[in-house]
């Protein structure tokens, strides 16, 4: 019957038809050829998304809207440039940089590209930078957002783990800052080449105005952050938080934001929610499969019996990972793959946190990997340009990406020595 | 049709922010020390209609997540066919789980079932499966009957 199914899934994957009805489908035929109860579909449905933690992604959703629409990236931005404008490379350093703490706030990466590329674009190539540069590190530091919690791939990992989110969360910052370098030093050293100087000098009243104009938009990563490891709210808690909090930011003291908008955002929020959890629903029915074939422990079996050494299956669970990051968004890959690899990873000895960083890394590095990556089309839509120049500017960040994701690998140090200060061994 | 799916939209939307700001009330009450013992049930419910009015939604734009690879390069009679295939295979499987989903909510009425905190009657959760299934049957139905009258 397995058989039956793999084939019968990648058809119907391939076919375009959507992931929740692949999976509730397969789930059906599947429980009516063992002749299952249906009541285990019914079950299935609602126990699976009926979690309280479940609820911080529309949280998160709701309050990345509200801040990229409300004024708060632009600030971000303008106090980044004011702050590192000064270095070779300044511009795209900025736009890793404002990655960072946009991610730091919406965890959506095709929202950060937007967000940022639409303030950016212009500003990078009137500075001498190339139009394939430009849209390559606006294109690529979207993934940052990914990786930088809070992250909605993040929460999905944890439901099907039962990781700790505010581990994971602690696990995600290093990683990201690596993530961020190593595409800070690629940046670096263009400029250097391309003989691109600093866009502006250093002006202490400019530093002091975007400071004072960003202090607002900083106290949204203080209140996600300060509250989850302050120990004064838990994840879906800050989630709720921040979404009173940047609504009255943007509607109140910057006054960039209607209630008009607000609702437009609200009614997006509800379809990109249900878009992600119907899938989180279908395959909490699939997953009976899984389970009834005892598939992730065939698998572990696989491995065991080829001897593959732990570093090796490292290896293979990443390379998996990139190839179904250019083909599937990032929520769908973790429902869809955590099932199968941790299984994997966990008889290699990886740390269930550590896995789930690598697994956000690679699906991170996904988002904008040809032929599908999300981001590409974000851009070619954003930038009105072709996707083979996307393409090509991205060529040398997916190097760079991939060189921190190999680390990221390796060393799983970066991935939990701050969970470990926090939480303890 | 586009009345429905007006309806759904304008309602999920209503789910999302009444979810959004009951939590924040929850948050509020809890860090002030007060406890409602049904409030996480409500939540919890809450997500679950917002979910499945939600996808009515994506049913009736037809806006799902898929993998569109092999699919947006077909030619377009083949994209046609697979859309037909998608159509009927949504009639057949929503149907089903609507009646599956009637079965299950009936038993949940007839044995007075409630939720966790055993203050909410598990019928106020249950009886979205039936609904929007039927709904999502209906939608389908009515994406097929555009298909065919576009042959």
């Amino acid at each position: 019957m397995l058989t039956v199914i793999t084939v019968a899934a990648f058809v119907m994957l391939f076919a375009g038809i959507p992931m929740w009805m692949i999976f509730l489908a397969l789930a059906i035929g599947a429980m009516a050829w063992q002749g299952v109860a249906m009541d285990v579909v019914v079950q299935g449905l609602t126990g699976s998304i009926d979690k309280l933690v479940l609820l911080a992604v529309p949280g998160f959703i709701f309050a990345g809207g509200v801040m990229g629409r409300g004024g708060m990236s632009r600030r971000l931005v303008r106090w980044i440039a004011a702050l590192i404008g000064r270095i070779p490379g300044g511009l795209p350093l900025t736009t890793i940089g404002a990655a960072e703490l946009f991610g730091a706030i919406s965890g959506s990466s095709p929202a950060t590209v937007a967000a940022l590329g639409k303030i950016l674009y212009p500003a990078l190539v009137d500075g001498g930078y190339s139009k394939r540069f430009a849209l390559g590190v606006i294109t690529s530091s979207g993934a940052i957002a990914i990786i930088i919690p809070p992250s909605i791939s993040m929460i999905l990992f944890a439901v099907m783990t039962n990781a700790s989110i505010g581990k994971l969360f602690l696990a995600g910052f290093l990683p990201g800052i690596v993530v961020g370098i190593c595409a800070a030093v690629y940046c670096v050293a263009h400029a250097m080449r391309a003989g691109i100087s600093a866009a502006r000098s250093w002006s202490a009243a400019e530093i002091a105005e975007s400071t004072k104009d960003v202090l607002w938009t900083l106290g949204a990563p203080a209140l996600i952050f300060g509250g989850i490891y302050g120990g004064f709210m838990t994840p879906t808690e800050a989630a709720m938080a921040v979404c009173v909090y940047a609504v009255f930011v943007c509607v109140f003291v910057y006054r960039e934001l209607g209630w008009r908008e607000v609702w437009a955002i609200t009614r997006e929020t509800a379809v990109l929610s249900a878009k992600i959890f119907i899938i989180v629903a279908a395959s909490g029915v699939f997953s009976w499969i899984l389970t009834a074939q005892n598939v992730p422990q065939k698998l572990v079996g696989l491995v065991a019996g080829e001897q593959v050494p732990p570093l090796a299956v490292l290896l293979l669970i990443n390379l998996v990972l990139l190839v179904v990051g250019m083909f599937l968004d990032p929520n769908s890959a973790v429902i869809l793959f955590t099932p199968l690899l941790w299984p994997l990873a966990e008889h290699a000895g990886v740390d269930l946190i550590h896995f789930g960083i690598i697994m956000t890394v690679n699906l991170a590095i996904g988002m904008f990997s040809p032929p599908f990556g999300l981001n590409l089309f974000v851009s070619c839509s954003i930038f009105k340009v072709s996707s083979a120049e996307v393409v090509a500017g991205l060529v040398p960040f997916f190097f760079t990406y991939f060189a921190a994701l190999m680390i990221i690998t390796y060393i799983p140090w970066l991935s939990l020595v701050l969970p470990r200060l926090i939480f303890g061994a | 049709m586009r009345r429905l799916a007006v309806v759904c939209d304008q309602l999920s939307a209503f789910v999302c922010a009444f979810l959004i700001v009951a939590t924040a009330g929850a948050v509020t009450l809890y860090q002030l020390g007060i406890a409602i013992s049904w409030l996480d049930d409500l939540l919890r419910m809450l997500l679950v209609w917002l979910v499945y009015l939600g996808t009515v939604s994506l049913c009736l734009h037809n806006d799902h997540i898929s993998m569109d690879a092999v699919y947006l390069r077909l030619p377009p009679r083949a994209r046609r066919g697979v859309d037909v295939v998608v159509a009927v295979l949504g009639i057949a499987m929503c149907g089903f789980v609507a009646k599956i989903g009637w079965t299950s909510l009936a038993q949940t009425w007839t044995y007075g079932e409630k939720l966790s905190s055993g203050e909410i009657p598990a019928w106020m959760r249950d009886s979205v499966i039936p609904l929007c299934f039927a709904l999502m049957s209906v939608a389908f139905i009515a994406h097929l009957a555009k298909l065919l009258q576009h042959r």
